[in-house]
């Protein structure tokens, strides 16, 4: 089971002080995909999820928290890339940009079932939705394991899990089993 | 091909671009340099020692003046308590009529 918080674990550096060695890049290349991945989920928009890996990075080196396993540490990498994907989504600024902003992925009802095609189904589900279904089909986390990433009850992803799932075969034409 | 496998393989696709990574690390490179340098200047420009004698110096003026002022307040309220003392039964011009006299009657030998 995760237990994590983002301010939980212990920090070994002073908060403000970057101190990266050539060592510790190792950690951007193996997490850089994940972290991308989950915050273009929660965004749906490239640029944005460009911004919040650079962001869940620099808050990484800053804070140096220490973990008791790599799936810890990977836990604590989703974790901060999700919030801070609510977080941008949340915001003033990013209600008031126009959808022209936000198209990046291509229209789910287009009938194709390539992988942008799924891709782009996913994205468009509500964001509580896409980001259950991402956790859970591929990275294969547990509902609980979920509920502790995004900080919500168990129940309420197994809800958002099957709503999401029955509204992306909608979306995929039904096709998908 | 089931839905797992199908947003696998979408996801599969979703990378990180080189240049993301590349501007993470510049980012970070950066941000470090900068921070040393600014350690550097705290460690070079220390910061300037409190001059506790001087403070302690104008506090022992102050209270000085303060006890001076005091001290003549006092001394004026004490001559006016003297000379306006209106529970004193003898009248001033009494005094000096008494003192007149006292010169004038002196005893003859």
């Amino acid at each position: 089971m995760l237990t994590m918080n983002e301010s939980e674990p212990s920090r070994r550096h002073d908060i403000g002080a970057i101190h990266v060695s050539g060592g510790s890049y190792a950690v951007i290349d193996r997490y850089k995909d994940a972290v991308y991945r989950a915050a273009l989920t929660v965004t749906g928009c490239r640029a944005d999820a460009e911004d919040i890996t650079q962001e869940v990075f620099l808050k990484y080196f800053q804070t140096r928290p220490s973990f008791r396993s790599e799936a810890h540490e990977k836990a604590w990498f989703l974790r901060v890339a999700v919030n801070m994907g609510k977080n941008l989504v949340r915001s003033p600024w990013h209600r008031r940009r126009t959808d022209a902003d936000l198209t990046v992925i291509p229209d789910p009802g287009s009938g194709e079932t390539s992988s942008s095609g799924v891709l782009a189904a996913v994205l468009s589900l509500p964001e509580k939705y896409r980001v259950a279904i991402y956790l859970y089909y591929y990275e294969g986390y547990t509902a609980r394991e979920i509920a502790e990433i995004t900080g919500r009850s168990e129940a309420a992803v197994a809800q958002h899990l099957s709503r999401g799932r029955a509204k992306l075969r909608k979306l995929l034409g039904g096709d998908a089993s | 091909m089931s839905l797992r496998d199908e947003i696998r393989r979408a996801y599969d696709d979703v990378k990180a671009p080189d240049e993301l990574t590349e501007r993470i690390k510049r980012d970070l490179y950066q941000k470090d340099i900068s921070d040393d340098a600014e350690q550097e200047t705290f460690l070079v420009e220390e910061a300037p020692r409190p001059a506790v004698g001087r403070y302690l110096a104008f506090i022992a003026a102050s209270v000085m003046l303060c006890a001076g002022f005091g001290y003549a307040a006092w001394r004026g309220m004490q001559d006016n308590v003297n000379e306006l003392n209106p529970r004193s039964s003898v009248p001033i011009e009494t005094v000096a009529v008494t003192e007149e006299t006292t010169e004038t009657t002196a005893p003859a030998e």
